[in-house]
């Protein structure tokens, strides 16, 4: 049977190395989509997942589980990528920059397609103007789409994480599938 | 129902957030709404869009180097607490030592630096002057220009 999240920590806390490797594991791919989701660089994005599950384990007896681990692993990803968001807006990247690292970022347009290679090109188009869609969104507006869309959270599970009111993140929620309609007009 | 009550409820319908009886009511309504329906599926293809998008990005990450990097982090945390419980558990006369140490460290590195300044010739440069119970005396002969320094202990009289 496979162990649930709080047994994991519970055997970590204790000092099993393997139970947090299994916790890292289970949860990494998620934590890096939205890392990568938000800061839109590839390294930074890995930095940050490395960060956040180190961040996790020095801090497990926090960790209360009266929420999913995940979105407490969410929660440090979140604030870890706001830090680095002010850090570079400090340094004035411009937006080109991170929008080049990402265009090296493919899967949604390399999956196989059986009508290739006509599909191939529109999906890396429709990709390629999806992220662009996102990446012009502001970073509270970015974070609760890619919380609810790509991760599949609940509203109520998106206000633990990003730290703010249910109706903030309805709120937010609205305005930002809202800006890419208007983006993605035709597209979707 | 009418539209624009639709159109407030239309996030919480696509993402099955409104309680059951508004779930049921929205659907009845977009069923019968070529306009609310068709704004239905919009955001539904939406939300199909970006998950598709955000869900390849990410399985396109190589986290192959996460766990090893996490195992460092881990191992420098336990070195950290482990320093942590061991000067917890140092003995009180073992803190009070290394504090006193840390107390003499911190006067001498706080004296300020002595610079030694060169003497010419015909010249005396007095290094240190401790006024703690001498007087001091300085007086010019103007004739020759020899500068005479008088030191007198305490209790002694300084000479005239």
């Amino acid at each position: 049977m496979t162990p649930s999240d709080w047994e994991l920590v519970q055997r970590a806390r204790r000092g099993d190395r393997d139970a947090f490797r299994e916790l890292v594991e289970r949860h990494q791919r998620r934590v890096a989509a939205l890392a990568l989701g938000i800061v839109r660089n590839r390294e930074d994005a890995l930095d940050i997942v490395q960060e956040t599950f180190t961040k996790a384990y020095q801090n497990l007896d926090r960790f209360k589980g009266d929420a999913g681990f995940y979105t407490w692993v969410y929660r440090i990803a979140y604030n870890l990528c706001v830090d680095h968001q002010r850090r570079e807006a400090k340094q004035a990247q411009s937006p080109l920059d991170a929008d080049e690292s990402m265009a090296e970022t493919r899967g949604f347009a390399d999956a196989p397609r059986a009508d290739e290679p006509f599909a191939r090109a529109r999906d890396a188009e429709i990709a390629r103007r999806v992220r662009q869609a996102i990446a012009e969104l502001t970073p509270d507006h970015r974070a609760v789409i890619l919380l609810r869309e790509v991760e599949g959270l609940s509203y109520a599970e998106i206000s633990q994480v990003l730290d703010c009111p249910k109706g903030t993140v309805m709120s937010r929620l609205h305005y930002a599938r809202r800006a890419l309609q208007a983006r993605l007009q035709g597209l979707v | 129902m009418t539209c624009p009550d639709v159109a407030e409820l239309l996030d919480g319908f696509v993402d099955a957030e409104l309680p059951g009886p508004m779930l049921l009511a929205v659907a009845r309504h977009a069923a019968a709404c070529p306009a609310c329906d068709g704004a239905v599926r919009e955001l539904t293809g939406l939300h199909e869009v970006v998950e598709r998008v955000g869900r390849a990005d990410g399985e396109a990450l190589d986290l192959t180097g996460v766990w090893p990097a996490v195992a460092a982090g881990m191992a420098r945390a336990d070195a950290r607490r482990a320093w942590g419980r061991r000067l917890r558990a140092a003995p009180l006369w073992g803190v009070a030592l290394a504090a006193a140490a840390a107390a003499v460290f911190w006067l001498r590195a706080s004296e300020p630096p002595r610079t030694r300044i060169a003497a010419r010739p015909n010249q005396a440069i007095i290094e240190r002057l401790d006024s703690g119970g001498a007087r001091f005396e300085l007086r010019r002969e103007r004739k020759n220009g020899t500068t005479l320094i008088m030191v007198s202990g305490e209790g002694d009289e300084a000479p005239e």
